[in-house]
């Protein structure tokens, strides 16, 4: 999807609302918290940089997606973090640590998929712009993670 | 999908979110607290163009203010320097209040001034008016009033470099007036400058006894409230609030403890001998953690957080902690890693990284003590005493008050410097700002703001967005100059003016 019409400041700014968050969240689960924040910066810079090519492209997103990937490949890639204990004091929910070692055993494709439609409730659709795919290669990939993900973490079909 | 799996799912994915927040120049603030910032925090999209190709974590800044400056821009109501609000076209619809338009009163001036922020001032005769005026750095004389059938008012505030409007004065039931500012501004430089509205309002306009009141803004002041009385004896104006603290004045009495100035630094090409000091060095309450080499934890009293702790793999900051009743609660923690480190030996243990950055510290009061908490299993137990001398007399002192801890956050004592030569220069690790400032007469003055923003992965890692893009705030009281770095108020650099600077700079 192309970028809409008006300034280049406008345009941008409109670009940044519609999509920093997709983009992030994709890059922090393909690469954690950390890599993937840095490198959603690199991306959205790099679109401002080049932003009269990124503004007519007809998928800007998932362009800057492998941006970001491209840029992170320059540092050392951090292991994604165990999370983190609650808050407000309570106990850190142990059973995520099991989840985040199930995540990590999937494709970067996989745990994508399964981290922007299960995780932040992007539609299919959506998953499949960032990662520049069909939306049925979005629908395998969530087929096989989630499969993955209840044979790693032994639970149930709930179908 | 099975339930409980869509809800873990679901639970990481929010705390992913918290582990990566969004790319936004915005302070990491309390939902109300951000508003505020929204409506200060304007930028001049004009200066804002395409940097050359290379320069990409500029451009990253450039683009992150640029977006946030539209969406703004877009969104916003425009909010006045006082936190109250009003709009653009300065219509506001059926309230009611006093028109300063010549109708029931007017703006005599709008002036810097030496007054504190947050000030609320009633002249009610020419004396009045005239040792108000002294405190405005306008060269006019003082109007002539007559008192018989007008009174003056004063109100300082913060603002920016651009200067609001004030066309009325909205009323409540009280009667309480508080002034509506606005501006349609949308360039402005974020310098803290403080301002004096002074404004005539007829008698018969307003009611005999009535409270003035400025809304609190920010860190600056607090709420502000002036019970006038123009009954048939003396008008009198009596602030029903604490007087609001001058302009970098310590608010608290524990952050009095920055005098004396503390030992004096290499100053780099300075006209006036200069010492330099971050307030950490003068809060007690930080220091290392017995038993837990490479791990310190600052903060001091004040009225919010952060709290920090740095350890050898990272900096943990909890943006709000406060004791109450002898219960700590701690907000939510912001882990910022450090750049090069694997792993970590504790205890005879070895810490992966990932653990590290995973488990977040909590901690514990025990009568003076500060504990880290079990959470923070690899160094369970361990604890810092706090100071009585430092922080509070006593424990009971502690209770209903909160903390704030200054320094280490981002911008570490040794990464930010400043020098006072022909240009006043503030550099961090990030960014390096020069302001042409002078001081005459004891004033700060400022004038063209240049600033260059060396940007890294190291920075971004280490310090929020804000804090790249923030302006140096500056405050002059008496030898002193404050520089405030971050949009949080929580690093300060003061600038102390030697004896020995061979420049002197008079005294207000």
């Amino acid at each position: 999807m192309g970028v809409q019409g008006g300034s280049d400041s406008e345009a941008y700014a409109a670009f940044w609302r519609a999509n920093e968050a997709r983009l992030r969240r994709a890059l922090v689960a393909h690469l954690g918290p950390v890599d993937g924040r840095a490198a959603a910066g690199d991306a959205l810079s790099w679109a401002w940089e080049h932003w009269s090519d990124v503004r007519s492209m007809a998928n800007p997103v998932g362009y800057l997606y492998r941006v970001g990937q491209t840029a992170a490949r320059k540092h050392q890639p951090r292991p994604l973090p165990v999370p983190a204990a609650a808050s407000d004091g309570q106990d850190p929910a142990d059973g995520d640590l099991d989840l985040i070692e199930a995540l990590r055993a999937l494709s970067d494709q996989q745990r994508v998929a399964v981290l922007l439609v299960h995780a932040h409730r992007y539609s299919q659709r959506e998953a499949a712009e960032v990662l520049d795919v069909a939306v049925s290669t979005v629908r395998v990939h969530l087929d096989r993670a989630v499969r993955h993900l209840r044979a790693a973490l032994e639970v149930s079909d709930g179908s | 999908m099975d339930p409980e799996l869509a809800e873990r799912l679901t639970r990481h994915g929010t705390w992913l979110d918290d582990a990566a927040p969004p790319l936004a120049p915005r302070p990491a603030a309390d939902p109300g607290e951000a508003a505020e910032h929204e409506g200060v925090r304007v930028v001049d999209i004009g200066a804002l163009t395409p940097p050359a190709a290379g320069r990409r974590r500029g451009a990253f800044v450039a683009a992150a203010l640029l977006a946030a400056a539209a969406i703004v821009a877009v969104a916003l109501v425009v909010r006045t320097p006082t936190g109250g609000s009003g709009t653009d076209d300065g219509s506001t619809g059926q309230s009611t209040g006093l028109e300063l338009d010549g109708r029931h009163g007017d703006v005599l001036v709008v002036a810097e001034s030496t007054l504190a922020a947050g000030d609320l001032t009633l002249a009610a005769d020419a004396q009045g008016l005239a040792d108000l005026w002294s405190s405005l750095t306008t060269t006019a004389p003082p109007p002539a009033i007559d008192f018989a059938t007008s009174v003056v008012l004063a109100m300082t505030v913060v603002g920016n470099s651009c200067v609001p409007s004030l066309g009325r004065l909205e009323r409540t039931d009280g009667p309480t007036y508080t002034p509506a500012f606005a501006t349609a501004a949308t360039s402005c430089l974020d310098l803290a400058v403080i301002r004096t509205f002074v404004v005539r309002v007829d008698r018969s306009a307003i009611e005999p006894h009535f409270v003035l009141r400025l809304p609190a803004y920010l860190r600056w002041y607090d709420e502000q409230r002036l019970e006038v009385d123009l009954g048939a004896g003396e008008a009198t104006g009596r602030l029903l609030t604490p007087a609001p603290v001058r302009q970098g004045v310590p608010t608290t009495a524990a952050s009095e403890l920055s005098d004396p100035p503390g030992p004096a630094t290499d100053a780099r090409s300075t006209v006036a001998g200069l010492w330099m000091r971050s307030e950490p060095d003068v809060v007690d309450a930080t220091g290392p953690l017995p038993g837990a080499d490479g791990f310190r934890l600052s903060f001091i009293p004040d009225e919010g957080g952060p709290l920090v702790l740095q350890s050898p793999c990272g900096t943990y900051v909890a943006q709000h902690f406060e004791v109450i009743d002898g219960r700590l609660t701690i907000g939510p923690w912001i882990v910022k890693p450090a750049e090069e480190c694997a792993s970590i030996t504790l205890d005879e243990r070895t810490n992966r990284l990932q653990a590290l950055l995973g488990e977040r510290p909590r901690f514990t009061i025990a009568g003076d003590e500060l504990s880290l908490g079990e959470g923070f299993d690899f160094q369970r137990g361990t604890t810092m005493p706090i100071d009585p001398q430092a922080t509070v007399p006593t424990m009971a002192e502690l209770r209903g008050r909160t903390f704030r801890a200054l320094g280490g956050i981002a911008l570490d004592q040794e990464d930010a410097t400043v020098t006072f030569g022909d240009q006043l220069t503030v550099t961090t690790r990030c960014s390096e700002t020069t302001i042409d400032a002078t001081i005459v007469d004891g004033r700060l003055r400022t004038g063209a703001v240049r600033r260059k923003v060396t940007v890294g992965r190291k920075c971004n890692d280490a310090a929020p967005l804000t804090t790249l893009i923030a302006w140096p705030r500056l405050s002059l009281q008496g030898a002193t100059l404050q520089v405030a770095l971050d949009d949080f108020a929580t690093t300060t650099v003061e600038v102390g003016i030697t004896p020995t600077s061979t420049e002197p700079t008079s005294r207000p």
